[in-house]
């Protein structure tokens, strides 16, 4: 097994399960509320009886006072699919490879609960394209496979998110929840990024990783900045002033970011490479509503 | 414009020095630190929006700096072009006028710097220019355009000329040519024309000069003599002049004067003790950068009293009455018969006048004679006078007859002589013939056709004259004479021309007079048939002395470059420090351009 997640943190992850703002798509069953009626425990509605159906749900005291017959409607309790992007570019690699890091372990939290909700786990690695991708799992003994799928991921490429999505939502998946774990250090707009998965209406929630080095650099003086999917140098003199910009900067891009997807109707939440990772991601998801 | 040269080794040291400065400032850049990072993304923005105005600012000023040390080294190593079209021939006037040998303050004189810079314009053009090379002192005689390895050639055997009056031939000023430079000190020469490079060497240099010297005895007491010297301060500063006066080391006349700027001064000496002979005159300031008219000689001629004897068998010789009353003249009277018995070498006569008798032999001093008659030892040809009365010509250029007008001459008999080669006419009559000839030799003679009392010539007014005239011919030296210096002309029948130290001066003769060169002061001595003729050369003319005159105010020390080190290319210097300071500017804000 990976030394992604401990053995105990793990054990704690056990009670958690998934809480999805939609009705779900999925066609196995599950855990989550459906549009589809059918077997389940929640009541939807009644309607006529017609020939075929199951006369399992016929309500017969309806049919006791009206003489006519209606058959009892439940929401279908249907897995969901859960589709986790992981960024694998070059800029979460390399010298902060604490950021890609982090992605692995956030992916791997949220595909464990997953499994665990027998929903459908797609692990899917990107940088300016689908790089690999696990086919959707699922139960609990699919672990060992999502596990082995991060594990042989590597740093390549520059991050093209529109590209990704286009590749991987283009050939039509099922509505689910998706998950984009990025630092979502990108040239294009985010409008732009997730225009092809956003009229798909999944349910989407980005997951920032920020490493604290990015946040507030520890160099000053004369750099030359190399860029390291780019590989373009810039040469600069780096002032207090300039670093001060800087931060501002960065703080705007963050602040950016999260308002995208708030303003998006999507989830959002940071997680900083340098922070308890156990206490931090289940802080965070439970703040955000996705985990309960 | 200006014309800025470098020579190809400063050119090669300068291009040196470029490039080991841009070695060394690689060298010693600072330290770059290359740091990885995840993205420049953000990097980018900060950048983008600080430096959005100053990064503008930053790359004009970038360009200009790169405009301008390209300008800096473009002027430093090459000659800025001309406007207009560039032509292939280049004519280039070097003004070698005495006002050009002044010292600047670098020891070299106006003209070897104007020399050198010519020279090295000479060395920039490409073989294919043809230069016309012309001096102001015609020197030059037939210029042409030529080659440049002719032209330097030219150039070098240049001297500084004499003439006060610079001559540029104006077929050669008003060539048809896009370049044409001038280097001139602007002293002397006139005025230029304006499509002329003018390159100016002139520095204002202190000079105190003689600009006149003349000798002369005092009225009445011909023992007496006086010395007349004009000194000139040609400078803009204050000079205390030594003035010595030298004929030998027992005969020194001194003074010591002050002159304020730009004064003239006649200082005037009793120069009694001086003897017969030649005299140098010398002034001497502690500043003074123009030796050329520092010197000057003069010749003080004989003006002893005269011993003439008289011979006469007549009792009232108006020769005889008129002799006696001039103050040089110590008279001795002789008839023929004494004329004839006794030694002529104990009474030591200067010279003879002959009243209407004719000696049987030549005389052994200067003489004339009036009424001479046929005799063997008279080397003319003579006739006699065929009528009474006749019309005479007079030849008024001859020193004998100077002043005197001799108006209504008449003569009524005598004879008339066949003039010969040698032989200077004196008096002529178109109807009979020369009636009175000068002999001119180391013993010269007088001889006059007609007897005084046959002609009125005793009773007009300028008779004294002409007897005095004709004493000092026969007896005084020359008068001498003063010229400047350069080319020299003294009468045709001048055999030898001998300085002072007894160098024989080389001659040549054309239209009649003969010719000889001196380019600086000295004292001459041309020996002809009427004796030796003394030649004063010197620079007595305010002109020489006025060497601060020039219209051209500037003066640009980057032509002197006769300095060593690098104190000649000094502009060029400094264009090449400023290119190197700007380069560094350049750099600097090269590495800062994307930063704060």
């Amino acid at each position: 097994m990976s030394t992604l997640l401990s053995q105990e943190f793990m054990r704690r992850l056990d009670g958690i399960s998934l809480l999805l703002q939609k009705s779900v798509a999925g066609h196995l069953r599950g855990q989550h509320r459906s549009k589809r009626t059918g077997i389940g425990m929640i009541f939807s509605d009644y309607r006529p009886y017609t020939a075929g159906d199951d006369v399992r749900n016929l309500d017969w005291a309806t049919y006791m006072r009206l003489d006519r017959l209606v058959l009892r409607m439940f929401e279908e309790e249907a897995d969901t699919p859960i589709y986790i992007l992981i960024d694998n570019s070059q800029s979460m690699g390399n010298l902060e490879a604490d950021k890609f890091e982090t992605a692995k372990k956030f992916a791997a939290v949220l595909a464990y609960v997953g499994l665990l909700n027998h929903d459908r786990v797609s692990l899917i690695s990107f940088s300016d394209g689908v790089v690999k991708e696990m086919p959707g799992r699922r139960g609990k003994n699919q672990m060992w496979r999502a596990m082995h799928f991060l594990d042989s991921l590597k740093n390549e490429g520059q991050t093209n998110l529109e590209n990704t999505f286009r590749n991987f939502f283009g050939s039509g998946r099922t509505r689910g929840l998706v998950f984009v774990l990025s630092d979502f250090l990108i040239d294009q707009r985010l409008a732009d990024s997730f225009r092809p998965v956003s009229q798909f209406g999944h349910e989407i929630f980005g997951v920032h990783i920020i490493s604290p080095e990015e946040e507030n650099p520890s160099f000053d003086g004369q750099v030359v900045l190399v860029d390291s999917e780019t590989h373009e140098a810039i040469n600069v003199n780096l002032t207090g002033s300039a670093l001060e910009t800087y931060r501002a900067e960065f703080k705007k891009h963050l602040t950016d970011t999260e308002r995208f997807f708030k303003r998006s109707g999507w989830g959002y939440t940071s997680i900083r490479t340098n922070v308890d990772f156990e206490a931090s991601v289940l802080t965070s998801l439970k703040k955000e509503g996705i985990f309960r | 414009m200006t014309s800025l040269f470098l020579s190809v080794p400063i050119f090669v040291l300068l291009l040196l020095a470029v490039v080991g400065a841009v070695v060394l400032l690689y060298l010693l850049r600072p330290p770059v630190l290359n740091r990885l990072i995840s993205s420049n993304l953000i990097w980018k923005r900060v950048l983008g929006s600080s430096r959005a105005i100053s990064e503008r600012w930053r790359w004009w000023l970038s360009l200009l700096l790169a405009l301008l040390i390209t300008t800096c080294l473009f002027f430093s190593a090459l000659r800025p072009s001309v406007d207009g079209e560039v032509d292939s021939r280049v004519l280039i006037i070097l003004d070698n006028s005495p006002s050009m040998g002044a010292l600047t303050q670098s020891g070299a004189s106006r003209y070897d710097i104007a020399k050198i810079a010519v020279s090295r314009l000479l060395d920039s053009f490409s073989k294919d220019v043809e230069v016309m090379l012309v001096d102001t002192q015609r020197q030059i005689t037939s210029p042409d355009f030529d080659s440049i390895a002719q032209n330097q050639i030219r150039l070098e055997e240049l001297t500084i000329g004499s003439n006060l009056e610079p001559i540029v031939p104006s077929h050669v000023a008003e060539l048809a040519l896009t370049r044409k430079f001038i280097y001139t000190d602007g002293v002397m020469i006139g005025g230029v024309p304006d499509d002329f490079t003018i390159v100016s060497v002139f520095q204002p240099a202190p000079n105190v000069g003689i600009t006149r010297l003349s000798f002369a005895s005092v009225p009445g007491d011909i023992n007496v003599r006086e010395a007349f010297i004009e000194i000139m301060n040609g400078g803009g500063s204050p000079q205390l002049v030594d003035l010595e006066l030298v004929q030998s080391e027992a005969r020194v006349l001194k003074r010591r004067i002050q002159l304020g700027p730009y004064e003239k001064s006649t200082q005037i000496f009793n120069a009694s003790k001086l003897l017969s002979g030649p005299v140098k005159a010398s002034v001497y300031s502690s500043e003074d950068l123009f030796k050329f008219d520092d010197v000057a000689y003069g010749y003080i001629t004989t003006k002893s009293p005269i011993k003439v004897g008289i011979v006469s068998d007549a009792t009232d010789s108006k020769a005889f009455t008129l002799l006696s009353l001039m103050p040089r003249i110590s008279l001795t009277a002789l008839t023929l018969a004494e004329y004839e018995e006794i030694d002529l070498n104990k009474l030591n006569f200067d010279t003879l006048v002959f009243d209407g008798v004719t000696p049987a032999n030549k005389p052994t001093v200067p003489s004339m004679i009036f009424g001479i008659t046929s005799s063997n030892w008279v080397n003319v040809k003579t006739s006699p006078i065929r009528s009474s009365q006749i019309i005479v010509d007079k030849n008024l250029t001859h020193p004998i007859l100077k002043n005197v007008a001799m108006t209504d001459l008449s003569v009524e008999g005598g004879v008339v002589f066949e003039v010969t080669e040698g032989v200077e006419t004196l008096l002529n009559s178109e109807a009979e013939g020369v009636l009175a000839i000068a002999i001119p030799g180391a013993i010269k003679n007088i001889l006059v056709g007609f007897d005084l009392k046959k002609t009125n010539l005793p009773y007009l007014l300028d008779f004294p004259i002409l007897l005095s005239n004709s004493i000092k011919w026969l007896v005084d030296e020359p008068p001498v004479m003063t010229v400047n210096s350069g080319v020299i002309q003294v009468p045709g029948d001048v055999t030898k021309v001998f300085r002072i130290d007894g160098t024989d001066m080389p001659l040549w003769f054309a239209n009649g007079n003969a010719y000889f060169y001196s380019g600086e002061a000295g004292l001459f001595t041309a020996f002809t048939r009427n004796g030796p003729l003394r030649v004063s050369v010197s620079q007595l003319d305010r002109r020489f002395s006025d060497i601060n005159g020039s219209q051209l105010k500037k003066f640009d020390p980057s032509l002197d470059s006769t300095n060593s080190g690098f104190r000649g290319y000094s502009f060029t210097l400094v264009i090449g420090i400023m290119a190197l300071l700007l380069l560094m500017l350049e750099w600097f804000f090269y590495h800062r351009r994307i930063t704060q």
